[in-house]
């Protein structure tokens, strides 16, 4: 599979999560909703930061900084909002 | 290594020189009043009634503004025209507006000194457009007049020179940062008469200078003094300065905010100043990486070691001064205790040191032994004497700030953190400070030492001969 | 920062993408909204109700169509660099203008979501919530807007052949700070408009 077509599954997929997220307030039920939504956004940035970013095969350093940053924040509010 | 593309290319950037001259004769008498004011903290009525406490704050602030200005001023005649390569639009112009700027602020100090400060207000008309008897703005409403004049002047005679000449991006930011400067100086004509809106609007002047538009002036000349000294490509320097000046202007235009906690401004700047203000050190921190290294990746050895040695002491002390006390209580519910303490007067003295006023001594001791015909520096001897008196200078004040802060936690310790009622009152306090104010007025008399110094490494080893060459040999 | 990853341009072997003096502005900007975000999640905890109240009024279709709006410029700006590396720098340009048209469609989007609200009565003052909402919001917006611009001015540069002798530093650069303000959305996205 070329790049071309990996970015475009990646967005494809990127948008199907966007729309699940929007819709797991409706459906997931209430104390499942926060580690719900933040799993989403783990996967979606996640794939921001490797595919669309290209910071897979980049200098580890900076590539465990941007996934720490998302994780930071996502942790952050997954502790606070549960505790 | 070479040596070339340092000498004085433009006639007209001689103008440069009284501007330099008179910056440095000025940080004197702000020195000396401020070691008045060291020994008012102890001898309550030490030089009055002829030198009241309140005046000597307000000559000793209003002087270093002052001083600071003629080194910008000096600083861009001097680094425009080489950047720009082509003399200065109207150098003739620039010596006019330094006399009319140099005797309406010696006219001012005099008046301070003179006559009672409701007299000055008074004999100047403040009545007709009142702007007199905010700190740091003390200037009679003429004076401020007199500046705008002035800044015109001076804006459009290095403004045609740019727009004239060639482009470079430390040109760029240079006019960006004199250009904010002029335009937020306006705001010292607005007074409206709810106090909070006057204190709203007076850190638009006073706080966007300092961590905002001025911190565009001390990086673009930093960054002229690093393409000179270290020979990098000026390619690279002009890209970091551009991250840096980014990093400043987004810290510290939202950073206003950890001055609008407690004065009357809608409860949300508690958030926003807290923030930015968390990251007011980052630009700081990034111009001290820059410095090093772009030092170390030189391309020369510079025979001028004493104007790298400035370039990186702000880089260092205005990282500490503005970065690190400046971050020690701009978090909302730490400002609460420490606001207007003694902690403030240490973050200030350190921060204006390390970052204006090194970075004028830093373009001072690049430019003048340039304009008097030393395109290689001084000689060995005198740049030992000057770099002794960096270090001097830069300890003392660090120091200075060392004991100011141990003044200002135990402030807050005795009068700000006991419940109401158990507090010690303001006087007691300042009583129980007295050993860490002798220890700062020792310090103070120590950087004046420094300062004495630093103007007589000028004068140091004049004889023909013992110039550049000794320096070459010192650093080969 | 080591001489070698410093400004040395190595064709080929990138050991980040881009320009390290970008990727600090980039890391200084993800730790200015880490700490905007990390105060949001705060205020949200300590109050609550004030916040559930505040979602209340938030147009959900609106976040959605934001959110899609730059996941798409992050996309065509990936397919930009993509081409550019298979083709030259000048093969960029078409999928930068094509993402700064998603930009635009973000800003159209928020636009309409301020007006909607300022004509309801909300402002900056109206609660904690409509504090952080109008404020991160704002902020990150002003992002978007100078991505835009940096994408226009490299994509120009790009067709002009200003860059057809430097390899993919500029272009790269340009793109990894719209991912940057792509991935903030990411975050900023449930927190405001679908957190309960």
């Amino acid at each position: 599979m070329s790049r071309a077509e990996t970015l475009s599954q990646h967005w494809i997929m990127l948008l199907a999560l966007t729309v699940a997220a929007a819709l797991a307030a409706t459906v997931v039920p209430a104390p499942w909703l926060t580690p719900a939504v933040a799993a989403l956004t783990v996967i979606k940035g996640r794939t921001v930061i490797d595919s669309f970013m290209g910071l897979r095969g980049a200098s580890p350093l900076l590539r465990h900084s941007v996934s720490a940053w998302l994780a930071g924040v996502v942790a952050l509010g997954v502790v606070i909002r549960l505790t | 290594m070479n040596q070339g593309d340092t000498s004085m290319k433009y006639q007209s950037q001689s103008v440069a020189m009284p501007y330099f001259v008179f910056a440095i004769v000025l940080f004197f008498g702000q020195i000396a009043f401020g070691l008045i004011m060291g020994l008012q903290y102890i001898i309550g009525d030490f030089l009055f009634p002829l030198i009241p406490f309140n005046v000597a704050r307000m000559v000793h602030t209003n002087l270093l503004i002052v001083w600071l200005l003629f080194g910008f001023m000096g600083a861009t005649y001097y680094l425009v025209p080489e950047e720009a390569q082509r003399e200065l639009q109207s150098p003739w112009l620039a010596r006019v507006l330094f006399w009319v700027f140099a005797i309406a602020g010696t006219l001012t100090i005099i008046g301070y000194l003179a006559v009672p400060y409701a007299r000055l207000a008074e004999l100047t008309g403040n009545e007709y457009f009142p702007t007199m008897g905010r700190e740091f703005l003390e200037q009679p409403t003429i004076t401020k007049a007199g500046i705008v004049l002035v800044a015109l002047g001076f804006l459009y005679n290095v403004g045609m020179t740019v727009l004239r000449g060639r482009k470079t991006v430390i040109n760029m930011v240079l006019m960006t940062g004199l250009v904010g400067l002029a335009v937020m100086f306006l705001f010292a004509f607005y007074n409206p008469s709810s106090l909070t809106m006057d204190k709203y609007f007076w850190w638009w002047v006073v706080h966007l200078w300092v961590e905002g538009v001025w911190e565009l002036i001390m990086g673009s000349i930093l960054a002229f003094v690093l393409i000179k000294t270290t020979g990098v490509d000026r390619e690279v320097i002009e890209k970091w300065l551009y991250v840096i000046i980014a990093m400043a202007l987004i810290t510290g235009i939202l950073g206003t905010g950890h001055h609008y906690f407690f004065i009357g401004a809608p409860s949300y700047w508690l958030w926003i100043g807290s923030v930015f203000s968390a990251f007011e050190p980052l630009p700081f921190f990034m111009m001290l990486l820059f410095a090093f290294s772009m030092v170390r990746r030189r391309r020369r050895n510079h025979t001028n070691r004493a104007a790298t040695t400035w370039a990186l002491g702000t880089s260092v002390v205005a990282f500490l001064g503005a970065g690190v006390w400046g971050f020690l209580h701009t978090l909302a519910p730490v400002n609460y205790y420490t606001h207007g303490s003694q902690l403030t007067a240490a973050h200030g003295h350190l921060a204006f040191f390390g970052a204006y006023a090194m970075i004028n001594l830093a373009i001072i001791s690049y430019a003048v032994p340039a304009l008097r015909g030393r395109p290689e520096g001084n000689s060995a001897r005198a740049q030992s004497l000057e770099i002794a008196s960096c270090w001097l200078m830069s300890l003392s004040m660090l120091a200075i700030t060392v004991f100011l802060t141990a003044a200002g936690a135990m402030q807050i310790w005795l009068q700000r953190w006991p419940e109401s009622g158990q507090a010690l009152s303001f006087m007691a306090t300042q009583e129980k400070l007295e050993l860490f104010y002798w220890l700062r007025f020792g310090a103070g008399v120590l950087f004046a030492v420094g300062l004495v110094l630093y103007a007589a490494s000028f004068f140091v080893g004049e004889r023909a001969g013992d110039t550049a060459h000794d320096a070459a040999a010192a650093t080969t | 920062m080591s001489d070698a990853a410093a400004d040395t341009a190595r064709p080929g072997a990138y050991a980040v993408p881009g320009d390290l003096a970008m990727w600090w502005f980039i890391l200084a900007e993800l730790a200015v909204f880490g700490a905007l975000l990390a105060s949001l999640i705060v205020a949200g905890a300590l109050a609550p109700e004030v916040f559930a109240a505040g979602r209340a009024g938030l147009h959900p279709v609106a976040g959605l169509a934001n959110t899609v709006m730059l996941l798409t410029g992050s996309y065509l700006v990936a397919r930009g660099i993509d081409a550019a590396a298979a083709e030259g720098p000048r093969r960029c340009a078409p999928w930068f203008l094509a993402a700064t048209l998603a930009g635009a469609g973000y800003v159209a989007v928020k636009l309409g979501e301020y007006a909607d609200l300022a004509a309801a009565g909300y402002n900056l003052r109206t609660s904690t919530f409509h504090f952080f909402y109008f404020f991160t919001t704002v902020f990150h917006l002003m992002h978007v807007v100078l991505g835009m611009i940096v994408l226009a001015a490299v994509a120009r540069r790009c067709r002009r052949g200003d860059y057809d002798d430097e390899g993919l530093r500029a272009p790269e650069s340009a793109a990894s700070y719209w991912h940057m303000v792509d991935l903030v959305w990411l975050a900023l996205f449930p927190l405001l408009y679908v957190l309960p």
